[in-house]
């Protein structure tokens, strides 16, 4: 985000992405807590609050492994605000009532409405991407696999049966298939919108 | 996206061309605004594929690490109902007014051993599998101290500057009573701006506790900021001191 500096809580995303058994304890102990209390406090229970703080805390490691997610706000407002909305999606899902929004748990400002809004984005381009793989033929969905696993195309290559250059050209034509697809598709243009 | 381009792109992003083709290719980014998007899109898929199919071992090395620490969160945090606890408190209660009168006389100091705790540790995280990073967990996680930091000594050869692992060394190092060496490592984490700087003050000060250097401990306990993870347990053994 221009003009944002990076908070000091960014360790905690470093943490993550050394998966650093103290840092992660350290986010259970500090930050979970209260997504447990806000949970059961809208018709969830301990359990619904563990599964939404381990696919978050998931969805944080995978946004800095692979879009170099950077802080710009403390990591309790982006922690909280996430798994808030994680939780109201699911409840709308099981169309469950009496939800109670408690925007009050913590302070959450400009910097942490924004880094959110733009993870929600990543998420819902992450679900398109994988209903769009699947939707590829098998030749495609089975060399894009090898080719990303394997990461030399002289082994993808040689495990297909098929020439270096025949590997390398359908392999460009495959991801260029798959970023048709989702570029085309009505909700990829409404996330860009 | 015609074929040609799709080549070039995906040539480009796996850094296979020559320097030439690359200047060419990078003019062309400038130049043309079409090409461009589309490049910019190819990128996005490819970033797509790459979180989806690479780096699967780290991924679950993170997983499971986390799967262990919630399971751990959420046993230890099972509430008790309310009677129990009121009887908890009932026979806490009847066990400070028959043995309070002895701590009182006694002026008794706390104990290392009641504040020491620290997880298991994970450092086989990277594709590579290092084994002496499996020797190092497997034997720290085992308190077998002497052993951990022989491997932690070996690791950290090659990764001099590795906080993480001088934190778990010096850890070690106070188990096994190397005090001077334990400091040595923990003073660099705790001088550094890592995640684990405030982790290593608190563990020189348990180490000071250990030997019983109870002024020295104080001055390292406060220290620790009100930010910081450990302050909580950082004011309660200073209280106690």
């Amino acid at each position: 985000m221009a003009g944002s500096s990076i908070h000091p809580d960014q360790k905690y995303i470093e943490g993550l992405l050394m998966n650093s058994p103290l840092v992660i304890k350290s986010i259970y102990d500090r930050f979970v807590p209260k997504v447990v209390g806000y949970i059961n406090k809208n018709s969830g229970n301990e359990d619904a609050a563990k599964d939404v703080v381990q696919e978050v805390l998931v969805a944080i490691y995978n946004q800095a492994k692979h879009k170099g997610l950077q802080l710009t706000c403390p990591f309790d407002a982006y922690f909280f605000l996430l798994c808030k909305r994680r939780w109201l999606n699911e409840i709308k899902k099981s169309s469950l009532k009496e939800v109670t929004i408690n925007e009050e748990v913590v302070s959450i400002n400009d910097d942490t409405l924004q880094l959110a809004d733009e993870f929600d984005i990543e998420q819902q381009k992450k679900l398109l991407f994988n209903r769009m793989f699947q939707k590829l033929g098998d030749a495609c969905k089975d060399l894009l696999k090898s080719t990303f696993e394997i990461k030399s195309m002289e082994e993808v290559a040689q495990k297909l049966g098929v020439s270096y250059a025949y590997a390398r050209k359908k392999k460009s034509l495959c991801i260029g298939e798959l970023t048709r697809m989702v570029q085309e598709s009505s909700e990829y243009k409404n996330l860009k919108a | 996206m015609n074929e040609l381009d799709l080549e070039l792109y995906d040539a480009y992003l796996d850094n296979t061309l020559d320097p030439a083709a690359k200047k060419t290719f990078e003019t062309r980014l400038l130049d043309d605004t079409s090409f461009a998007e589309s490049f910019e899109a190819y990128k996005e898929t490819s970033a797509y594929l790459t979180e989806k199919f690479s780096d699967q071992e780290d991924f679950n090395a993170f997983e499971n690490n986390l799967e262990n620490i919630s399971k751990e969160h959420f046993t230890k945090k099972a509430p008790s109902s309310y009677k129990t606890e009121i009887w908890k408190y009932a026979a806490a209660i009847a066990l400070l007014i028959t043995i309070g009168g002895y701590f009182l006389m006694d002026n008794d100091h706390p104990q290392y051993n009641d504040f020491a705790s620290y997880p298991s540790i994970s450092l086989v995280q990277r594709s590579s599998g290092d084994l002496i990073a499996k020797k190092a967990e497997n034997a720290f996680n085992n308190k077998s101290f002497e052993e951990a930091t022989s491997y932690l000594n070996e690791l950290l050869n090659n990764d001099p500057n590795n906080q993480e692992l001088l934190l778990y060394r010096g850890i070690a190092q106070i188990e096994t009573e190397a005090y001077a060496n334990a400091y040595k490592d923990l003073d660099k984490v705790a001088a550094g701006s890592s995640v684990y700087n405030n982790e290593a003050l608190w563990q020189k000060a348990l180490g000071l506790l250990k030997q019983k250097n109870y002024n020295k401990c104080k001055l390292v306990l406060v220290e620790i900021p009100p930010m910081a993870d450990e302050y909580n347990k950082a004011q309660a053994l200073l209280k106690k001191l």
